[in-house]
């Protein structure tokens, strides 16, 4: 973080628990106030508001395993969601050529949704999402390696038997 | 670029570019997508507004990383762009020669090249860093990717040959 003003309060905010407590306090307060409401169960708008706040309280101590997760997940969002808005850029400026119509992401929907699905599962194992639910698995080289045969044979599998 | 923002007085490490673009682009981001899925979810907008403020103010703390990549995948795909544009200028000037059937006629193969072009400028901008993927991945160097890349375009380049024999038979 840089020596400037911002940068100092930053630090300051970070010091004082700000991002560990105040945030994921605030996010469990909407969210939980957003879904509760969303679905208008219970009907009355101040038991929802009161059942939001002492949510929000109950997450207050586990504040600080939250925090690098969501930290991890925001940066993780912002790669991706550039990572997107590039690709949309390109596809829309040669998007024309490839079809009269639509464009990639149109035509194939199943294949991005499948793509957009892989990337967050990714994020969230790598923000530390497994550790957070409980399962305490490494995923290492080792493993993605292995996967990485499996896809392979499975599509050579699939590749051989479309053929026959 | 930089010396352009110079001449505003401004530079890349300014606050306004570390810490205010990053909170704006995640805000933006989150706010658009859950405004984007049905009438919104959650439906309340003041629980939208609070759930991307709170996201936004997490990227704080990594902006001057998150800056970095942006800065560099912005710069990167701006290149990209302009090569492109400068390609279909010429593609429009030669229309008569034929050269236009060039992206109509291997939209396939455009599109692959735009997906390995958007891959190099996500991964050289240090997109997997960001991610938290780089850990998972397993130590390879690029030569050797280069060699595997080039065994397996040879191997459907021959299958899809034997096929093409066998049709004409």
């Amino acid at each position: 973080m840089s020596g400037s003003v911002i940068g100092q309060m930053i630090h300051n905010l970070e010091g004082i628990g700000f991002f560990a407590y105040v945030l994921p306090w605030l996010l469990t307060l909407a969210i939980v106030y957003g879904v509760l409401e969303h679905y208008e169960m219970p009907q009355s708008s101040s038991a929802r508001g009161v059942i939001a706040i002492v949510a929000a309280f109950v997450v207050l101590p586990v504040g600080g395993l939250i925090e690098p997760f969501l930290r991890e997940m925001v940066t993780g969002l912002i790669a991706i969601g550039m990572g997107i808005i590039v690709a949309i850029i390109f596809v829309e400026l040669l998007g024309y050529k490839t079809a009269e119509v639509q464009n990639v992401f149109h035509a194939h929907p199943k294949v991005f949704g499948i793509i957009l699905a892989v990337l967050a599962v990714l994020v969230f194992i790598g923000a530390g999402g497994m550790d957070l639910v409980g399962f305490d698995i490494r995923v290492e080289g080792e493993i993605v390696t292995l996967l990485a045969f499996l896809v392979i044979i499975s599509l050579g599998v699939w590749f051989i038997s479309r053929e026959e | 670029m930089e010396e352009m923002l110079e001449i505003f007085g401004m530079e890349f490490a300014d606050p306004f570019f570390v810490y205010a673009l990053p909170w704006l682009l995640v805000f933006a981001i989150v706010y658009g997508l859950l405004s984007q899925i049905g009438e919104g979810v959650p439906k309340s907008k003041s629980s939208r507004a609070v759930i991307s403020t709170v996201l936004a103010f997490f990227s704080l703390l990594f902006a001057e990383t998150i800056m970095a990549f942006l800065k560099q995948m912005g710069s990167g795909a701006i290149i990209v762009l302009t090569a492109f544009i400068f390609y279909m200028i010429l593609e429009e000037l030669g229309e008569e020669e034929g050269t236009k059937e060039l992206v109509e006629g291997h939209s396939k193969g455009f599109a692959i090249v735009v997906i390995i072009i958007i891959t190099v400028l996500f991964l050289g901008a240090g997109g997997a860093e960001l991610i938290g993927i780089t850990q998972m991945l397993p130590a390879f160097d690029p030569a050797t990717m280069v060699f595997l890349a080039i065994v397996a375009f040879a191997i459907y380049w021959m299958i899809n040959a034997t096929e093409m024999e066998n049709e004409e038979k």
